[in-house]
């Protein structure tokens, strides 16, 4: 019962505190800075207090809080992915979501819809079958359906795709869900300020202290911070962070397109991903449908929307469901997402000591927000990285070990 | 009754053209040229619809698809937008979003829980218990959303256009019309294009002289008519801007892609509306909709209204109402001073420094409250007096229509004195003209329109404007302690919304959009968003200018998707052996664009066990032509295999074939094929089907990488190929060819004739022990096939497809790349140590090798055999287990017809990868099934 | 209006650094520029796709295909294309659709456009004629049927 709502109705002024602690000046020194107030900077400084009490902890974004990937994605939550490293991980995470909503006591509308990978050749559904009998292996609920269980999960779609792409069966992932992506920043963000975190929004980060191979300090527009511990959670402007600690790493960044339509009434309650066709849709909880596709194919540091994106997918999304042709597309965005050659994060620890780096998140990051936010947590206060996040090590790439994650991170989100 | 005026000079109705539709089960009558919106006014419907939220009623706002306050369903298609769509005979439409009908409208018992419903409320409540969501959740979805969705609407095709011009001017107003004629007249190709069904803009409604839009417009437009380089595009917009000047046009048909060298912005400004108690109801509407209303359909906006004033344009305003028989109960101007004199007629009431308070109905307006106050939002409810009447037109602002601006790449600034933001800085090729320049007045804005199309032609030009002055008014809102005073309309935002957003700290323009949800509804912001500005401003108490305003992103208005996807097109390849194959009875199936018959007959299994027995006894074949296949001459061409692929090929026998195995940088196996050295500087190079395209890319690159002396010549399409498999392939290939086919045994190539064509035969052994492949020009392939197949008549031969062949190979122990490798694949894992020469200087992925060299391996590729198969096959890619834990993976798996038993291939622990040892496969159904490592080739296969 | 396909017009590729020379040689005009072409006076069209790519069509094509030796740094480009003619009232508006570049006359004089068009990648250039524009559209001849069906859709 929305008992909540009551006392806004009764009260002459609102009832609310601010969220987010943001005072006006930035100290000279934390115990902690954290680089990028979006989902996962937060998340990070929500666990460091709650889980390690450490409380003299700034986060700095350089412009609103969640205007990077945390606040451009098409909000879809799953574990279904190849690699039992990969598995356990975003596992972890769904079992955080589950409950988030009650942690942080803000609706997040996280969703439980049902996620449908759809494979329309033969070689797509062998791909299915693998991640199936994985996903079954580690105990997560991932199962092989045909057409049939399809077309009554969702009594709309065209299974022959007008005839060009027919659906043999898909991937089922009954956890598969979406959440309000704004929310979850703003959750954690003020779980975190309650806790003492103090959070400086408009506030950019212009170089690194290092010496000695460790990190001193940072500095910002705004002035410089003393400190020992250092996180980089920027997503797709990792490599601008990581150049001023003077750390390669293999990330490329590409430009991650979306759109979403005018609200309707529910119709569908299920989450599709094609990766033949290259584009899923959900509806979220306003009505809209929630559209993506893949990458652009070339590396680019903007935000910028293209009309072939929208002109593309448009074409596919109909091939699926021929009654939308009248269904008007009202707003297209675009975030940078920062991909690795294994689809799989960049989580830990790096050659800087005090320097900690979690990115890499590609088209994957925001279903990972809770356990990245944790497990980065626990990495900075104990200098080690949880034995979870051990597949997603730098050093990886040097070690020739990468993670096999290419089948199901790409169009799947 | 009806609201019907005489006729108006300009009117765009037809009054002899009448017909009839429906709205909510009533039936109304219209003239054509009518929108939906004005036919209802004009028949005196009131209530058009019913907010998102609170269900509140709702008339005509903008007229303009400013706001969605009317909005409609026909059973078809939904979210019609009303103010602008034409009325056509036999229209059956319903509001959407109702319950009961926009009269009856049960929800909006909503409006009683406004207080319990503030901005962002979802966030704070719903969520406990959690197994509570799901029902509140779906009682939000069905709450949430505007129209129904039809499944049964049907797929409409929209064919898209691509045009090119010198000069793209946006905005039919007066400055964009005076800029396409000074392009065209200087020699410029121009489209212009207006979302309206005539030119004319603001010329065409908001006349000086309260008589109609006059002479200027009609020759306007007649110059415009009759200039051969100027395309006009009405009732169509300008969805987006994108690189390199490319705009699509959405008009009732379609799509119209635009690139254009130079574009002219003169798309001009929206009217905003004030903020008061009830602004929302049936009969208040911006000035610039009443004046609409009058000119172009004839309809009186009410019987008895108010202007409320903040800007010079309410004068015009209100003489048009009055021109048009409303009766003027008074001027309420938010300014302080008096108008200047003749502004008026005399007898109309003025009271200055006041403001609208609260607006008083309950279906509609019956009367406002208004108060003196202070400029700053605040009244004095002591002197307010009760206006009666059912009309307001609101003449208090614009914003700016500069969405396409912004996409461009253009920097606004926000003039104090203008009260709106105007271009600072301009992209190249980039203008604006008019009053999303911020010039107001014809005069001025037929200029501004000149200066533009003389800048974007490169000429000079001594016109030089300032942006009006004062052309809207700095805060035209008003508190309320009982609120209902809305600012977005779209999502029924109240004033009180944005404090509560900036008081728990949602106080940047971004945050509050995201928190409040202004300006994310279907109008994205175009009546809310300046307002928005305004207010955080003032909560920030800074000046507008560092406020800023949320991102521009396409579109401008919302596009339906089939006008977004066009025709659709689906490109499928053939190769030349494809009427033969249909002929014949094939099941295709698609490998990328190709068509390929997968078998050949009515029954898959049937026919599959027969070709793979036909292969095994007598003879197959099988159509190959969508290879990838590469000429590679030159000098250094054998270098450059050397360096290409892992195997030796500088010393490469002419007359001989080679595996050529492709591996990328990080040692991955990317692709296989075979590379045949049919003279010193010639190579013929085939690749898989699948990776044809990229290897061909990577190719051209390390092609410009490493500057060999080589050519390139890509024959994938233009050469065609098929396999001859089974014991009897070699007698019947030498019935039609001379070549001693005895000397290309054992892996050779040659360059012969078969059946009388040139072709290149190599001895290849995939499918078979004994098989050739033959290359020839896509022109003589289809012969040389014939050929065969007649000859073949009599011996049993069959064509067979790709289901044979994956089995066929199979038996041979042949693995197929991307099907029994995957994107962490490396050659050590697939028993392919012997294809890596290991005394080359350089190949492609050698680095990361010798790395991975020295690490353990975690899997190997075996064959494998069942001893004791269930009914039901393990799939391909189910797991091998051992202890519990996943040691690897089936890749392939299938019962042999020849062998008589299950095998297939799978990665197991290097461990346990010895002949004989038995491993675990879980079944997916959860079984195990056992299974025993065998040596490949299998025995008891081969031919 | 009409689309005609012909797989079987005489068409001769070759590329190299000594290709240009050659076919110097053999008394064929050459365009100067990339992705440019003209007509021989036998009617012949001489196409330079790239700085040292070639197809002729014609005529000429059987000519230099009798005599053909090949050499160093001058090779064969075996071609399959379906062609298309394409003349008529409904062209201009066919192209408009399909291709994303200016194809007015025009704009279009002596260039070889090579793009994407309908989905695939095609050749196209403009002849400029009394009766009126003659375009002339190549694709690669696996693509034939499908964009021979595609083409008759729009045109119907």
């Amino acid at each position: 019962m929305p008992y909540r709502l009551i006392k806004f109705a009764f009260s002459k002024q609102h009832p609310e505190a601010a969220f987010f602690r943001q005072p006006a000046q930035i100290r000279d020194s934390y115990d902690a800075v954290i680089i990028g107030g979006g989902g996962h900077g937060l998340a990070a400084a929500y666990y460091l207090a709650r889980d390690h009490g450490i409380t003299n902890v700034a986060v700095l974004e350089r412009g609103y809080l969640g205007g990077g990937n945390t606040g451009r994605n098409t909000t879809i939550i799953r574990s279904n992915y190849l690699t039992p490293e990969g598995v356990a991980f975003y596992d972890a995470s769904v079992k955080i979501w589950e409950n988030l909503s009650q942690e942080l006591d803000l609706n997040l509308f996280y969703s439980n819809r049902g996620h449908f990978t759809l494979a329309h050749t033969e070689s797509a559904m062998r791909t299915m079958r693998w991640r199936a009998e994985v996903n079954k292996q580690m105990g997560v609920k991932s199962e092989v359906l045909g057409p049939d269980d399809i077309q009554q999960a969702c009594p709309q779609i065209d299974l022959s795709c007008a005839g060009h792409a027919p659906i043999l069966g898909a991937l089922y992932h009954a956890p598969g869900s979406v959440a309000r992506h704004d929310g979850v920043a703003w959750g954690y963000g003020r779980a975190a300020s309650q806790m003492g975190v103090e959070i400086f929004q408009n506030t950019e980060v212009t170089g690194l202290d290092i010496r000695g191979g460790r990190i001193h300090g940072v500095q910002t527009n705004r002035g410089n911070i003393k400190t020992g511990k250092v996180l980089s959670a920027v997503a797709g402007f990792t490599p601008r962070i990581t150049q001023m600690a003077g750390i390669r790493t293999p990330i490329v960044i590409h430009p991650l397109q979306a759109c979403v339509t005018e609200p309707m009434k529910p119709w569908l309650n299920t989450i599709l991903v094609s990766g033949s066709l290259h584009v899923y849709v959900s509806q979220s909880s306003r009505g809209e449908l929630v559209m993506g596709a893949a990458l652009d194919p070339y590396e680019l540091h903007s935000t910028r929307s293209t009309l072939d994106f929208v002109e593309g997918l448009s074409s596919h999304i109909l091939d699926m469901f021929p009654f939308l042709s009248g269904i008007k597309v009202v707003r297209q965005w675009a975030g940078m997402a920062d991909m690795t050659p294994d689809f799989a994060p960049i989580m830990g620890r790096t050659p800087v000591a005090g320097f900690y780096l979690d990115a890499g998140w590609g088209t994957w990051g925001f279903k990972a927000t809770p356990i990245s936010g944790k497990t980065m947590a626990e990495t900075m206060a104990r200098d080690q990285e949880p034995e979870l996040i051990d597949a997603f090590r730098l050093s990886r790439f040097r070690e020739f070990e990468l993670t096999g994650e290419k089948g199901a991170a790409a169009v799947g989100h | 009754m009806s609201y019907r005026l005489p006729q108006q000079s300009g009117e765009w109705i037809d009054r002899n053209l009448t017909f009839s539709f429906s709205f909510e089960g009533k039936t109304y009558q219209a003239c054509n040229g009518d929108t939906v919106s004005s036919a209802l006014w004009a028949s005196g419907v009131r209530v058009l619809g019913r907010s998102f939220k609170y269900h509140r009623p709702r008339g005509v706002l903008s007229l303009a698809n400013h706001d969605i306050n009317v909005m409609l369903e026909n059973g078809i298609d939904i979210n019609l937008r009303a103010d602008v769509l034409p009325v056509t005979a036999g229209m059956k439409l319903d509001a959407v979003n109702t319950a009961g009908g926009v009269v009856k409208d049960y929800l909006s018992v909503l409006g009683w829980l406004a207080p319990f419903l503030p901005a962002g409320f979802y966030y704070k409540a719903f969520h406990r218990p959690r197994l509570l969501f799901p029902f509140w959740e779906n009682i939000i979805r069905r709450m949430a959303g505007l129209g129904v969705m039809n499944p049964k609407a049907p797929r409409l095709v929209s064919p898209k256009t691509n045009l090119h011009c010198d000069v793209l001017v946006v905005g039919g107003g007066p400055a964009g019309m005076n800029a396409a004629l000074v392009a065209a007249k200087q020699g410029a190709r121009v489209i212009l294009v207006d979302e309206n069904a005539r030119l004319g803009g603001t010329l065409g409604y908001d006349s000086s002289s309260g008589l109609g839009p006059g002479q200027q417009l009609e020759q306007l437009c007649e110059e415009i008519e009759a200039h051969a380089d100027i395309e006009v595009h009405l009732s169509s917009y300008a969805a987006g801007y994108y690189a390199d000047h490319l705009l699509p046009l959405i008009g009732p048909e379609g799509m119209a892609k635009v690139r254009t060298r130079q574009l002219i912005v003169a798309s001009g400004a929206y009217e905003q509306p004030a903020v008061f108690r009830n602004n929302d109801l049936p009969g208040i509407m911006l000035g610039s909709a009443a004046q609409r209303l009058i000119q172009r359909y004839a309809v009186k906006p009410f019987e008895r209204g108010v202007v409320l004033a903040g800007n010079e344009q309410a004068w015009r305003v209100a003489l048009d109402l009055l021109a048009a028989g409303v009766e003027l109960a008074a001027v309420i101007d938010l300014r302080m001073d008096p108008p200047p004199a003749g502004l008026i007629p005399p007898a109309v009431l003025v009271y200055s420094g006041y403001c609208i308070y609260e607006a008083v109905g309950s279906s509609g307006l019956e009367g406002v409250w208004a108060c003196p106050w202070d400029g700053q939002g605040n009244a004095d409810q002591s002197r307010a007096i009760y206006i009666p009447c059912d009309g307001i037109a609101m003449s208090v602002g614009w914003a700016p229509a500069s969405a396409l601006l912004y996409q461009a790449g253009a920097k606004m600034k926000y003039d104090e004195d203008c009260q709106q933001f105007v271009p600072d800085s301009l992209p190249p090729g980039v203008h604006a003209a008019g009053r999303v320049n911020g010039i107001y007045g014809l005069a001025d804005s037929l200029a501004d329109g000149e200066r533009a199309a003389l800048g974007a032609l490169g000429l000079s030009s001594v016109i030089n404007l300032l942006p009006a002055s004062q052309a809207s008014h700095p805060w035209p809102l008003v508190e309320h302690p009982k609120a209902k005073n809305f600012v977005d309309f779209d999502e029924d935002l109240q004033l009180k919304d944005f404090a509560t957003a900036a008081q728990e700290g949602f106080n940047n323009i971004e945050l509050m959009k995201r928190f409040t949800t202004v300006g994310m509804g279907p109008s994205q912001g175009k009546h809310s968003n300046m307002n928005a500005i305004r207010v955080l401003a003032r909560l920030r108490d800074e000046p507008i200018q560092r406020v800023g305003s949320t991102t521009a992103r396409p579109f401008f208005h919302p596009v339906p998707m089939g006008h977004l996807a066009g025709r659709s097109f689906h490109p499928v390849r053939h190769t030349p052996l494809h009427g033969w194959h249909q002929q014949h009875e094939a099941s295709f199936t698609y490998v990328g664009a190709w068509q390929r018959p997968a078998w050949y007959g009515p029954d898959k299994a049937t026919a599959i066990v027969n070709e793979v027995r036909a292969v095994r006894h007598a003879a197959g074949l099988i159509d190959v032509g969508t290879l990838g296949k590469f000429e590679l001459r030159g000098l250094e061409a054998g270098e450059f295999l050397e360096r290409f692929y892992t195997g030796h090929f500088l010393q490469q026998k002419i007359g001989t074939t080679r595996y050529a195995l492709l591996l990328d940088e990080s040692g991955v196996i990317t692709d296989d094929g075979v590379v045949a050295r049919l003279a010193e500087d010639f190579y013929y190079v085939t690749a898989s089907t699948s990776n044809a395209a990229a290897v061909y890319r990577e190719m051209t690159r390390c092609l410009q990488l490493w500057g060999l002396e080589v050519t390139i010549v890509n024959l994938t399409g233009s050469y065609a190929a098929f396999n001859i498999a089974g014991p009897l392939s070699r007698q019947l290939m030498e019935g039609l060819t001379t070549a001693d086919l005895k000397q290309i045994s054992n892996g050779g190539a040659i360059e012969t004739q078969v059946a009388g064509q040139q072709a290149r035969v190599m001895n290849v052994r995939f499918v078979s022990d004994l098989a050739y492949e033959v290359h020839a020009p896509a022109q003589s392939i289809l012969s040389i096939w014939q050929a065969l197949v007649e000859a073949g008549q009599s011996c049993g031969l069959k064509p067979f497809g790709i289901d044979a062949q994956r089995l066929l190979r199979l038996e041979m122990g042949h693995f197929i790349v991307g099907h029994d490798t995957d994107g962490l694949t490396h050659p050590f894992e697939a028993g392919l140590d012997w294809a890596l020469a290991k005394d080359k200087t350089f190949y492609i992925g050698q680095r990361s090798l010798k790395i991975k060299a020295n690490k353990p391996l975690t899997k190997k590729l075996v064959g494998f055999t069942l001893p004791h198969p269930p009914a039901n096959l393990p799939d391909e890619c189910t797991l091998v287990l051992e202890q519990g834990r996943i040691a690897g993976r089936v890749t392939s798996i299938a019962f042999s017809p020849t062998l008589g038993q299950v095998i297939g291939l799978a990665y197991v622990a290097p461990e346990a990868g010895i002949a004989g040892k038995r491993f675990v496969i879980r079944h997916q159904d959860g079984s195990d099934v056992a299974a025993i490592v065998s040596k490949l080739p299998f025995s008891g296969a081969a031919a | 209006m009409s689309a005609s396909v012909a797989y079987q017009l005489p068409g001769f590729g070759l590329k190299g650094q000594a290709a240009a020379n050659w076919l110097l040689e053999q008394g064929i005009d050459l365009p100067q520029q990339p992705n440019t072409w003209l007509t021989m006076p036998d009617q012949s069209l001489v196409l330079r796709l790239g700085r040292s790519e070639f197809l002729l069509q014609g005529p000429v094509a059987t000519r230099l295909e009798s005599i053909w030796q090949g050499g160093r740094e001058l090779y064969r480009v075996p071609r399959y294309d379906a062609t298309f003619e394409l003349k008529g009232e409904k062209v201009p508006a066919l192209l408009q659709e399909i291709c994303t570049l200016d194809t007015r006359p025009e704009a279009m004089a002596g260039q070889v456009l090579m793009m994407l068009a309908a989905g695939i990648s095609v050749m196209l250039i403009c002849e400029t004629g009394n009766a009126g524009p003659i375009y002339r559209l190549w694709c690669d001849g696996t693509y034939g049927d499908y964009l021979g069906d595609c083409l008759q859709q729009i045109l119907d």
